[in-house]
């Protein structure tokens, strides 16, 4: 029983008790209480948040570049198995698609800039083969408007993942055998895809996208080095708020805090309490 | 056709190493040259050992958090997974982990600088194990929860009834089953610190150099050869790791 | 009486798992409980064991083991799986409790070789668990059991994954080993045809509660049981 009762203690001191305080911290500042500034409570930090143009476009920017990564990479793995999953399972193979975990974020974010950058290794070839002639030419493929260097080096870095989940699931839930039971039953290849593969890998891998979204959502390296000063994915704008050593900017970095750890909580505490919790009891 | 898609894909995965590499022995690789011009020398990698111990320093104190976090993390994770695992309140303490697990690790960071700066732990490198440890613990106990299933739990009553002291099932019956799965979330921890670089920074505050500190500075800095050195030392370790994983572990488990 | 159960009572959730249950058990006896999926008799071998803590007395040989650790009490509880530790050669997994009692290794080599023959495994000493069959496991499960020489022996459904043949040999070698190191079990099984083989006492429980029968016209006058209605079964073929 004590044994039990200082495990509960110690996980609630270094699991919940940092994020707790941290919220409960981020929050009076941003209502006023407390702070360099403070002058009382107040909702002028949080009018001042809703009124910043560049946060709303954090927010959407943060969305899409979120979900669009998420469907490319859940697509791109989702295919490559469907069409070489009994090459993947190949040892060689296998390992190989191991190799991504090995880059980090920052890596991973520097390769993309000398990569896509208009003086970058594509660039270099593109001039080689007499695609274009300067370096200016070539199309803006990182800190560009549309955020595609970062969404291309999310993906990179998230469909390997995938696809090695999905792998797992695939025999996990034992498709090759379910496959023939299929095929036997009259169903034709296309059939078999959509009707007996397909619904069974995005069950089993939707907990882990919503939690990919939730994470993808949060990216801080990749759009630091390959976004853009405006828009900014939400981790940076955030970032940038607290960075900028202005107090007055302190309260609405913290608004914006308490409103992430919300986004978190009803999006952990929502859908996880079933989904999460049965695929960790699986 | 599915030889030409593998190879394209690999070819993806492996070519960053070996693009790294070269950048890092390039001592010069003018635009629009497809690949540099003159010699391939060290000179880079030899100017950093002359410029002071900087990467050196920061390797070493990359390993140390990675490794005592990798340590603490694992441990802490495994003994309180094995309790909360088969606690009444088990399906609340998976979705409190759960918080943290997804939580930025930047803005995370932002929420600790408060009590850090409280308690002076910003700017020293206590202050960042016990940041990533804060962060990668819960990631820690969610692993186990999974492995403390209903087999091995059954393992250890049916020891018990066969005259185990509850010492004797952990050293004699958990430890060794476990040690695989041990060993795969101590990699996966290990990596999460290895790899982090948001949460370093704000705890840190650029004064505990872990390589991607490193990286980031040189990249700023514009210094492209060295950060690849830096970007190096920061990948290969890990590719490492994963060929003992794969090698080791993962055909074992 | 050298197993006296009085008066178990266990609930989960509001809900009673174990009314109440009584039994007494010869020594060298098995005492067969039949019954459905849910009734609480694995509950009830859990609690014997020192698994599940429940209210009530457990006896043996005149001695309260209720509130002794399960490590203490000498009673070895055998799962429907054979859970063999899968660090352990087979040779280790029998060997496993004779090395927790601190036996001397000559002596340990001697009864665990010795009881590798009874089980008929003496040619696979040192294979691992993932290279046996499924009935070679429930064997070691056994052997390791057996050769701690318990005063009780706990079985939950042991033979419920096995193939028919399997499980006849099994049951057969269970009669055997049971019978040569005389041992006490308790026998859990939800197959009529296996608690009549292999019960000396015979119990039949449902909903929490166990009933015991004097002797096998009891057992088959219990509509409950089955056993009527496959008497008159076979005798309509």
């Amino acid at each position: 029983m004590l044994k039990r009762n200082l495990t509960v203690l110690f996980f609630l001191s270094f699991a919940v008790a940092p994020l707790a305080s941290g919220f409960v911290y981020a929050g009076l500042y941003s209502f006023g209480v407390i702070g360099a500034l403070s002058t009382g409570f107040t909702f002028n930090h949080w009018a001042a948040l809703f009124e910043d143009q560049g946060f709303w476009s954090a927010l959407a920017l943060s969305m899409g570049v979120a979900l669009f990564t998420l469907l490319l990479s859940l697509g791109l793995s989702l295919t490559l198995l469907l069409s070489l999953q009994r090459e993947l399972e190949q040892r060689v193979n296998y390992f190989l698609l191991h190799l991504p975990l090995a880059l980090s974020s920052l890596v991973a974010a520097f390769l993309s800039f000398q990569w896509l950058g208009n003086t970058g290794m594509l660039a270099r070839w593109a001039i080689h083969l007499g695609l274009f002639e300067k370096s200016q030419d070539f199309p803006e493929l990182i800190n560009d408007a549309h955020y595609f260097g970062v969404i291309f080096t999310l993906t990179l870095l998230t469909f390997p993942i995938f696809t090695l989940l999905l792998l797992r699931f695939y025999q996990a839930e034992n498709l090759s055998s379910l496959s023939q039971v299929a095929a036997t039953l009259g169903a034709s290849s296309k059939d078999i895809i959509f009707r007996v593969q397909l619904p069974a890998l995005l069950r089993r891998i939707t907990p882990t996208a919503l939690l990919y979204f939730v994470f993808l959502f949060g990216a801080y390296e990749v759009p630091l080095l390959l976004g853009r000063q405006s828009p900014m994915m939400w981790s940076v704008y955030v970032s940038q708020k607290f960075k900028k050593f202005n107090l007055s900017d302190l309260p609405i970095a913290y608004s914006s805090t308490v409103l992430y750890t919300l986004f978190i909580l009803l999006l952990v505490g929502w859908f996880w309490n079933k989904a999460a919790v049965s695929k960790a009891e699986q | 056709m599915k030889k030409v898609i593998l190879a394209v894909l690999f070819a993806l995965f492996i070519l960053p190493f070996g693009y790294l590499v070269l950048l890092s022995v390039a001592s010069s690789w003018r635009f629009p040259e497809v690949f540099p011009s003159q010699n391939l020398s060290l000179i880079h990698w030899a100017s950093l050992s002359r410029t002071g111990v900087d990467w050196l320093s920061s390797l070493a104190t990359s390993a140390l958090v990675a490794g005592v976090v990798g340590c603490l993390s694992t441990t802490a994770g495994f003994l309180s997974s094995h309790v909360l695992s088969i606690h009444s309140s088990r399906k609340l303490w998976i979705t409190l982990a759960y918080f943290p697990y997804a939580f930025s690790p930047v803005i995370y960071a932002y929420c600790l600088s408060f009590m850090f700066n409280v308690l002076d732990l910003t700017g020293t490198l206590g202050g960042v194990l016990i940041a990533q440890f804060i962060l990668t613990y819960p990631f820690a106990v969610l692993f186990f929860f999974n492995h403390f299933d209903q087999q091995l739990r059954e393992m250890e009553a049916l020891a018990r009834t066969l005259g185990s002291s509850t010492t004797v099932v952990f050293w004699k019956i958990l430890l060794p089953i476990s040690k695989h799965t041990l060993l795969i979330c101590f990699f996966q921890v290990f990596l999460i610190s290895w790899f982090d670089y948001g949460l370093t920074s704000v705890i840190g505050l650029g004064q505990v150099k872990t390589l991607s500190i490193m990286v980031y500075q040189y990249i700023g800095e514009a210094n492209i050869h060295v950060a690849a050195i830096a970007a190096c030392l920061l990948s290969f370790p890990p590719l490492v790791l994963l060929w003992f994983n794969h090698q080791f572990v993962f055909k074992k488990v | 009486m050298f197993l006296a159960v009085k008066n178990m009572f266990k609930s989960y959730q509001g809900e009673s798992v174990l009314c109440g249950v009584s039994l007494e058990l010869e020594v060298n006896q098995t005492l067969a409980i039949l019954g459905k999926s849910g009734c609480g008799k694995t509950t009830l071998l859990k609690a014997i064991a020192g698994l599940t803590p429940a209210a009530g007395q457990i006896y043996v040989q005149g001695q309260d083991i209720n509130l002794l650790k399960p490590q203490q009490r000498s009673a070895v509880y055998l799962y429907q799986e054979p859970l063999l530790f899968p660090h352990y050669s087979v040779f280790e997994n029998i060997a496993f409790g004779l090395r927790l009692r601190k036996l001397a290794p000559p002596e340990i080599d001697r009864r665990t070789a010795q009881m590798l023959e009874d089980l008929e495994l003496a040619e696979h000493p040192h294979k691992m668990p993932h290279e046996l069959s499924g009935g070679q496991k429930q064997r070691v499960a056994f052997g390791r059991a057996l050769i701690v020489q318990p005063m009780l022996l706990l079985l939950d459904e042991p033979f419920a994954s096995l193939d028919p043949e399997t499980r006849s040999n099994m049951q057969a070698l269970f009669k055997r080993l049971t019978a040569e190191h005389g041992i006490t079990s308790l026998f859990v099984t939800h197959d009529l045809k296996e608690a009549l083989k292999m019960g000396d006492r015979l119990g039949y429980m449902e909903r929490g509660k166990l009933d015991l029968f004097p002797d096998y016209a009891a057992f088959a006058a219990d509509v409950r049981t089955g056993m009527s209605a496959e008497i008159e079964f076979w005798k309509k073929l």
